[in-house]
């Protein structure tokens, strides 16, 4: 699959609210396996998941993602 | 050390994933020898058998085998869990990763089945009046069966594994058409022998398996989950 052209601090920001991927994937209505792709950037979230991300982080879109090229 | 230490550090190979490749060789010979077992036992002659049906047997074999894996894997939730998240999941599987799960295993079964159904049929079985007729009207019917459970899937999907089935169709198909159009070709001038329908299916399936396997490969739940462990 193609590499993200996103970076993302997602990995992070769960580690510090102490949440698994699995409670993660709960929290957004994704799979695990599109947790763990986002946050090994395998994939980047659909625009309207990065909404729900920053939404449930509390944080604007561009505190989590970041381009490849900054 | 830190949380964040912990996040980025790699996680070595475990003596359990080991264990688990054994134990699925182990188990996928053992099917294997009973598929086969039973092909002798409709007098399905290895002899009478091309290339071609030596690759549905195994591509059935492969369907069969993870079809049965997944299913029994579903029961146990923690580890229905690590094989969605990684070894260090927390949480077990929840009821709607088990039901989609058991759908998975659904859809392998049935495709296994009808991958061996053509093989089998070509025994002694096809000597029975009207029973190869009776094997389509069993294939098609499967099929069906096997395509509701399919969109099932696809509608209880969320956007990344959509893109990896996206993914795995397309080249799949890119490879395919390219592969299929230069044997066409040959084959209109003449210079190769015609190949039928079901080699190029079986060909077809080949590739679909490999480029779905390396696939998972790449996206497998692999990374360190500092929460977790």
């Amino acid at each position: 699959m193609q590499e993200a052209l996103l970076k993302n601090r997602l990995r992070v920001l769960r580690a510090e609210r102490e949440w698994s991927q699995g409670e993660l994937s709960q929290k957004l209505g994704v799979s695990r396996q599109a947790i763990n792709a986002i946050e090994t950037e395998k994939h980047d979230p659909s625009l309207e998941l990065a909404f729900r991300m920053a939404k449930l982080f509390k944080l604007p879109i561009e505190k989590i993602f970041t381009p490849e090229t900054e | 050390m830190s949380v964040l230490q912990n996040v980025n550090s790699p996680r070595p190979m475990s003596l359990k994933l080991a264990t688990r490749f054994m134990a699925g060789g182990v188990a996928g010979a053992a099917l294997g020898f009973a598929v086969m077992k039973s092909a002798t036992s409709l007098h399905v002659s290895p002899k009478s058998m091309t290339w071609a049906d030596f690759l549905a047997v195994w591509i059935g074999i492969t369907y069969l085998g993870i079809g049965l894996a997944t299913y029994a894997i579903s029961f146990n939730r923690k580890e229905l869990a690590r094989n969605l998240e990684g070894m260090e999941a927390r949480l077990p599987a929840t009821p709607s990763e088990v039901r989609t799960s058991r759908l998975q295993s659904v859809t392998l079964v049935l495709a296994g089945i009808m991958m061996l159904l053509p093989v089998f049929a070509m025994g002694s079985l096809s000597a029975i009046p009207n029973m190869r007729e009776l094997i389509f009207l069993g294939i098609a019917i499967l099929f069906a069966l096997q395509t509701s459970a399919n969109v099932m899937l696809w509608r209880g999907a969320d956007e990344f594994l959509r893109r990896l089935l996206l993914l795995t169709c397309a080249v799949t198909f890119g490879i395919g058409q390219a592969l299929l159009f230069l044997r066409a070709a040959a084959e209109h001038l003449g210079l190769v022998a015609p190949v039928s329908a079901w080699e190029i299916l079986t060909l077809m399936m080949t590739l679909y398996i490999a480029t779905g396997t390396w696939l998972s490969i790449r996206n497998r739940p692999g990374s360190s989950d500092c929460l977790n462990s």
